[in-house]
């Protein structure tokens, strides 16, 4: 009762403006020695690690008597309080138009993914065309692809590989169904970064990306689909590619354009 | 907000002067993170000085061929030394002394989420290097580089107590290291401003958020080796012994698992300061936060994946070489968005070069550098090649001096103002910033010749008919130029603290809560919480008709 009553007392003489904080402690330190000397002993002397211990142990018991209700803290006065200053030494003012969002309007992601809908539709055609010309038939590309989830497929010969399989077709279609789609949903998140006039998006569409992404596959080709590395002619998988590009891109230039939502502080 | 502010000036202060032994008790028994900060960062100073001064003995032994200055085994443990020192006594600390200082300060906290285990951090990573050159003391220090390959750690090629210092000492310290990466953690999550969303932190909170939990997750494992290493030595285990069942191998998988994390631990706590420093200095904010936020994510998660490719010569498979090369290579693409993100930052804005901008700048040029050479060094034809050469010394050394130290040092000269209340003198910065950036290019821009020439890492001398002479002695010319620019940032920092030109409290007319408050700030930091609405509270509070959280978003 008189604790409690003392405990008011000290809460009614404290200075009206003062903050709660933790007060100074050694016991972390003496905690930390322990530790220390508990280590040094394995490296010298076991005595070291015995004192450790006992340290260790007096350390923790200051440090939980410490986190009883009003034996950890203390109340710190406030000092008075000035304005904030904003005109320091090198005082320069903040360059406001980097805050913009650029650009105001652009096609959307789904243009992209429709444009990939209709590159995927497009590219076949030269694929077969190629095909054809080179005497191995319609279905020898579509074997080919599927070489990419099909290993084994190494192992049959370029005979076997112009024959229809309709498991290989199958594989065929659902690769190329589901990279059109992927390219084109990247096509249509980078939208936003690409030029913005159609031709830029024929330029950036049609042969910088068709480009880059030959590249990758040159490099990769190897580990990825072994089958399509050995047996690639890279002068049509450029041309395939440019057609999908291109077909991607015209999808996108005849798409609507759409606003960006504008921020609050823009003009 | 306005009312956040306080005054606690260094002349207030300093009216009443008490006894240097109450300083000494107050720092000594202190709970409040900016003077644990402080403590580390002097820690720190200091380790860096012996670190310096092992590799200043290092690069003189190597001036000439065949030169007989420094006994093959002294030289043996002043790399192991110099290595251990800078990572874990010289890096981290300075890092982790720094986020201590500004963290709570950024994010309106009155001090970190457990006082008392930041006070148990600072001196348990303190006193683990304590017991590490103890070893000196004893008259035999550690020898075994400091990655301490099996079975160099054996009790049959290491018998005196170096080693056990060297396992102890990284012991105690990794427990301090932990505790502060738990606190700051608990302390970001738990204790923002009112207002503050983890998406409106301040980038260099951000990035000791991701340290931390590297931290976490990488420290662990390594205490976990070293512990196994004890064992070897002292109770009969065969962990890392292969003549009696033990495995090599596994020593260097468990130590890389914190090896290279720890390379990033290093580092992004670096992104954050030049996160702070660039837009400040370029009046602009910081370009692509949300990319730059999310490319500190990646970095720090795919940076737990990689750590094989220290190892590429051990003959491991060919998938996990292509694995780990791989990963490796990815990290270039996170990293890449952040310099091309502070180069846009940069871009348009009104930019002052004063002596952290300087230091910035200094950053961005020698890091791109050093962080080519780790692409090649991700290739596993490169790697080895040159594996375990002077090459990959140049590489990790380009890395970290120029991307940690100099960034570390923009930190240091941009925060200088807050901890002090006194601005560092300007000329001799810059003359820190020119002597320690051409010291810096002439020591380790030869050692990428001297590496591709085979010169082999941690050999004591070397033949005289190799073409090695005239590179080492350019890099050893260019550490002795380095040694004044070091000496004349101790001069600035004592010297500025009693005559700078007072501060006040935002000098740089920057955006971020610290400089809310006085400098030095107060015990408790704010007087109230301050209401957060952006990611420049103070640029909001500057311009009420324009201010940034319209342009953010009020979720962001």
């Amino acid at each position: 009762m008189s604790e409690a009553k003392s405990e008011k007392e000290a809460t009614e003489s404290r200075p009206a403006e003062t903050i709660e904080m933790p007060r100074s402690t050694v016991w972390p330190l003496v905690l930390s020695v322990g530790i220390a000397l508990l280590m040094v002993g394995i490296a010298t002397n076991l005595v070291f690690s015995v004192v450790g211990i006992v340290l260790l142990f007096v350390g923790l018991g200051g440090w939980i008597g410490e986190l009883r209700p009003h034996h950890g803290e203390e109340r710190i006065p406030i000092v008075d309080v000035p304005p904030i200053e904003f005109a320091g030494p090198a005082k320069v003012e903040g360059v406001r138009r980097a805050r913009l969002r650029l650009p105001t309007t652009i096609h959307p992601i789904s243009a992209g993914v429709r444009g990939g809908i209709v590159g995927g539709l497009l590219m076949p055609i030269p694929a077969a065309a190629w095909s054809i010309w080179a005497g191995h038939g319609i279905w020898y590309p579509i074997n080919l692809l599927a070489g990419l989830v099909m290993p084994d497929l190494t192992d049959l010969s370029a005979a076997n590989l112009e024959q229809f399989h309709p498991t290989y077709l199958v594989i065929g279609i659902i690769i190329h169904v589901l990279m059109s789609l992927v390219i084109g949903l990247v096509y249509g998140v980078l939208l936003p970064t690409l030029p913005s006039n159609n031709v830029g998006i024929i330029i950036a569409g049609g042969i910088v990306l068709p480009m880059i992404w030959t590249g990758l596959c040159h490099g990769w080709m190897g580990i990825v689909n072994p089958l399509l590395a050995d047996r690639v002619e890279w002068p049509w998988f450029v041309v395939s590619q440019v057609v999908f590009g291109l077909g991607a891109s015209i999808t996108v230039i005849l798409s609507e354009r759409v606003s960006i939502p504008p921020a609050e502080g823009d003009a | 907000m306005q009312s956040a502010i306080v005054d606690n000036s260094t002349e207030t202060r300093m009216a009443t002067k008490p006894p240097w032994t109450v300083y000494l008790h107050d720092y000594i028994t202190t709970v409040d993170h900016k003077k644990i900060g402080i403590l580390y960062i002097l820690m720190a100073l200091v380790f860096l000085v012996i670190g310096g001064v092992e590799a200043i003995l290092i690069r003189w032994q190597l001036f000439w061929p065949r030169a007989d200055i420094i006994p093959p085994k002294l030289f043996n443990q002043l790399f192991t030394m110099h290595g251990t020192t800078m990572v874990f006594f010289v890096g981290m600390p300075i890092l982790i002394g720094l986020g201590n200082y500004f963290v709570p300060l950024m994010i309106g906290a009155r001090d970190m989420a457990f006082p008392r285990l930041n006070s148990l951090g600072f001196w348990a990573t303190f006193l683990g290097g304590m017991i590490v050159y103890f070893s000196f003391l004893a008259g035999d220090p550690p020898d075994v580089g400091w990655f301490a390959y099996a079975p160099l750690t054996e009790k049959t090629f290491s018998r005196g107590i170096g080693t056990d210092c060297w396992a102890t000492g990284l012991l105690v310290s990794g427990v301090g290291t932990i505790a502060g990466g738990v606190n700051f953690i608990a302390t970001i999550v738990g204790l923002r401003a009112p207002g503050m969303t983890i998406g409106k932190v301040p980038f260099f909170v951000w990035t000791i958020l991701w340290t931390s939990a590297q931290i976490v997750l990488a420290i662990p494992p390594l205490s976990a080796a070293l512990i196994m290493v004890l064992l070897d030595r002292h109770l009969g285990a065969h962990f890392f012994d292969p003549q009696t069942g033990g495995s090599a191998y596994l020593w260097q998988h468990l130590f890389w698992f914190f090896g290279h994390p720890e390379v990033y631990i290093l580092i992004l706590p670096a992104f954050g300061m030049i996160s702070e420093v660039i837009p400040v200095f370029s009046r602009k904010v910081l370009f692509g936060y949300e990319f730059m936020a999310a490319a500190t994510m990646g970095i720090a998660f795919i940076s737990l994946g990689v750590w094989a490719h220290h190892m590429f010569t051990v003959g491991m498979s060919r998938p996990m070489e292509i694995g780990f090369a791989a990963s490796s290579l990815l990290v270039s693409i996170p990293t890449g968005i952040k310099m091309f993100n502070w180069l846009a930052t940069m871009q348009g804005g009104k930019i002052r070069m004063d002596s952290p901008m300087l230091f910035a700048c200094g950053f961005l040029g020698v890091f791109v550098f050093g962080g080519l050479t780790g692409v090649m060094l991700a290739a596993v034809p490169i790697d080895w090649q040159v594996s375990d050469s002077y090459f990959v010394v140049a590489h990790f050394h380009t890395v970290l001096i120029g991307g940690t130290l100099f960034a570390t040092f923009a930190g240091l000269h941009y925060w200088y103002p807050k901890m002090t209340g006194r601005m560092l003198n300007e000329r001799l910065a810059k003359w820190q910033f020119w002597i320690l950036l051409i010291g810096f290019l002439l020591t380790f821009g030869p050692m990428h010749i001297s590496g591709i020439l085979g010169m082999p890492r941690r050999i004591y001398t070397y033949p005289p008919d190799r073409g090695w002479d005239i590179w080492n002695q350019v890099a050893t010319i260019g550490a002795l130029i380095q040694a004044p620019s070091f000496v004349l940032f101790l001069v600035n920092v004592i010297g500025s603290r009693w005559w700078g030109k007072p501060a006040g409290n935002n000098p740089w007319n920057a955006w971020t809560l610290e400089w809310a408050t006085s400098s030095p700030p107060p015990a408790y930091n704010f007087n109230e919480v301050p209401v957060v609405r952006s990611r420049r509270p103070l640029w909001d509070l500057q311009h009420p008709e324009d201010p940034d959280w319209k342009y953010e978003g009020e979720h962001a």
